[in-house]
């Protein structure tokens, strides 16, 4: 802080601040996400479960799949997503991300890719290492399922935090009634699924043991499922994004 | 009643216009008027008086109902970019409490866009310039409220603001700490900034400041210097507290001048005489010389009502 220069000078935006500024908030909470206790909680509990799962109980490589992209990643994107923003409303510390030049919308998007990085730290590395054990192929299918499943649910799930009171519980019967039940119906409805999309990116199709009509669902195929994928991505933060620049935040009064 | 003094000359820096704000049914700022310019400004009034949602206002965090508000020249909720002239020091004392000072500074600076070694290079000037280099490196959570308090006020001025809002910045702070960050915030104003301090610490602000800002029910009561402001309210009574020798004979002699409007003796107290005056100067100057006229000399004369607390007192409590 340089308390000569005169007011006029010191508004000049250094060049490419947005970008910088941006990455640097992006990094800042996914640091701070990793240090927290209820992350390192989470990680352990999963890698705990895996293990057990894998080598306890043997189960094998495709269940286990299923296990990771469609259980782990929607449950962990919803503990991590919903609470993007509104942390920051309960700990009342929106009020600095606020007040700076990078914009609301901006400073949205790097908190919800900071929330949903630790999801796809986790259930990445866990999609692949158990892929590995079905074939290079299913490796790579459950890795880009676990990331766009954990961008695509954290981006929801953000918006939804953004709306509802008690995300957690909303994002809970979310999860089970319409993603769970209605992501097994063949055709147009289950498609509106995100679920549906993350099993036809992974190739993991409705089992006999989820649904009765398993044998008529039919998965999408990898190209359309992660363009669905990636739309509703873009879609949740570009409204949560708009939502977050046209609403105001009243953390005190 | 409002009553307004312009600032002579200076550019406006924040500025009001028919500003309107209401929280549900409450209205918590009501058809506020107001420009201000380089310097410090003390936003007065009582607690749920507005003041913090006027400063909420200024710093883009809500939009007004009616009217417009501007920062800089610009809308600070719509036009994010000018919000790189704003430093906001907010009321809430609420932190990253994993983080040090330090790092909380620099996080917040760094946030401005500010490649990392120039973010240190103004996190530790500002820093230093609260009187936080020594304790910069404890942790949020691990700080008394005073260094909390100047670690805030630090994440306001590190990227160098023309325009420092400061919400209630000495709560907390112990009376050396106070000293210091009232010699801040007037460097603040006398480097050219436009510095907006709320409080309902009176003294403090008058410390701070001759330049008041007086709210009350969300309306602008008073604006201007707080010596001019007293001069414009001419209809407002003053108490005069006198300490001389027969009270009673000095009190029927001052019954007869113009400008005394009451005279009241009071027993066992150290200044025997009280006297109500609207003219407070002429007061002053005269009564001396009629209590010498007397025979007697004016041991004590204190105006009560002379200071920022009586002020504040009289305008609040007028409807």
């Amino acid at each position: 802080m340089t308390s000569e220069s005169p007011p006029a000078a010191r508004l000049d935006v250094p060049p490419g601040y947005l970008p910088r500024a941006v990455a640097f908030w992006t990094g800042f909470h996914f640091k701070r996400n990793l240090r927290k206790r209820s992350f390192k909680l989470w990680a352990a509990l999963f890698v705990v479960l895996l293990l057990l799962m894998r080598y306890a109980a043997n189960v094998g490589p495709d269940a286990m799949g299923r296990m990771i992209v469609l259980g782990a990643v929607p449950l962990l994107a919803l503990f991590f997503g919903a609470g993007s923003l509104r942390e920051e409303i309960e700990d009342q510390t929106l009020t600095y991300a606020f007040t700076r030049p990078v914009g609301r919308i901006w400073t949205y998007v790097a908190r919800v890719l900071a929330n949903g990085l630790p999801v796809a730290l986790l259930a990445v590395p866990a999609g692949l290492f158990i892929g590995f054990g079905i074939g290079e192929a299913t490796a790579m299918r459950y890795g880009f399922a676990a990331l766009l499943g954990a961008v695509a649910y954290g981006s929801f799930f953000a918006l939804v935090g953004q709306i509802v009171k008690w995300p957690a519980w909303f994002g809970l019967a979310w999860l089970i009634f319409w993603e769970g039940g209605v992501g097994t119906v063949p055709g147009f409805f289950g498609r509106l699924t995100l679920m549906s999309h993350v099993r036809g990116v992974a190739g993991l199709p409705v089992e006999s043991s989820e649904a009765p009509w398993s044998g008529l669902w039919e998965a999408p195929s990898l190209f359309t499922a992660a363009l669905a994928l990636s739309a509703v991505t873009a879609g949740a933060l570009w409204i949560g994004a708009i939502r977050a620049r046209k609403r105001e935040f009243v953390v005190t009064r | 009643m409002t009553v307004a003094l312009d600032k002579a000359g200076g550019e406006t820096m924040l500025e009001a216009h028919g500003v309107s704000k209401m929280y549900g049914q409450v209205r918590a700022v009501n058809e506020i008027d107001l420009r201000l310019g380089p310097g410090v400004t003390g936003l007065l009034g009582p607690n749920g008086s507005g003041k913090s949602t006027l400063l909420k206002l200024f710093a883009g965090q809500l939009l007004p109902d009616t009217g417009h508000v501007r920062l800089l020249g610009a809308d600070p909720f719509h036009e994010p970019r000018v919000l790189r002239g704003l430093g906001l020091c907010p009321e809430q004392d609420k932190f990253y409490e994993d983080m040090s000072g330090h790092d909380f500074v620099r996080a917040l600076t760094r946030l401005h866009g500010l490649p990392k070694s120039e973010a240190e290079q103004k996190t530790y000037a500002a820093m230093k310039r609260v009187g936080m280099e020594r304790f910069g490196f404890k942790k949020m959570k691990e700080m008394s409220r005073g260094m909390r308090q100047r670690t805030k006020i630090a994440q306001a001025i590190a990227h160098d603001p023309p325009v420092v809002l400061l919400d209630e910045p000495l709560t907390g702070a112990d009376p050396v700490a106070r000293a210091d960050l009232i010699a801040l915030i007037r460097s603040l104003g006398e480097e050219g900034r436009c510095v907006v301090v709320s409080s309902h610490v009176l003294h403090e602000v008058e410390a701070m400041t001759h330049d008041v800002v007086f709210i009350r029910y969300g309306r602008l009561r008073a604006h201007g210097d707080i010596l001019r402001l007293r001069t414009k309210l001419a209809d407002r009574p003053y108490r005069i507290l006198l300490d001389v020798d027969e009270p009673r004979r000095v009190a029927a002699r001052l019954m007869a001048l113009p400008f005394v409007q009451a005279a009241k003796v009071l027993d066992d107290e150290p200044s025997p005489l009280e006297v109500t005056t609207t003219d407070l100067d002429t007061a002053g100057r005269e009564i001396p010389r009629v209590v010498a006229e007397l025979g007697g000399v004016v041991r004590g004369f204190t105006s009560p009502d002379a200071d920022l607390e009586s002020l504040y007192r009289y305008l609040i409590s007028r409807r």
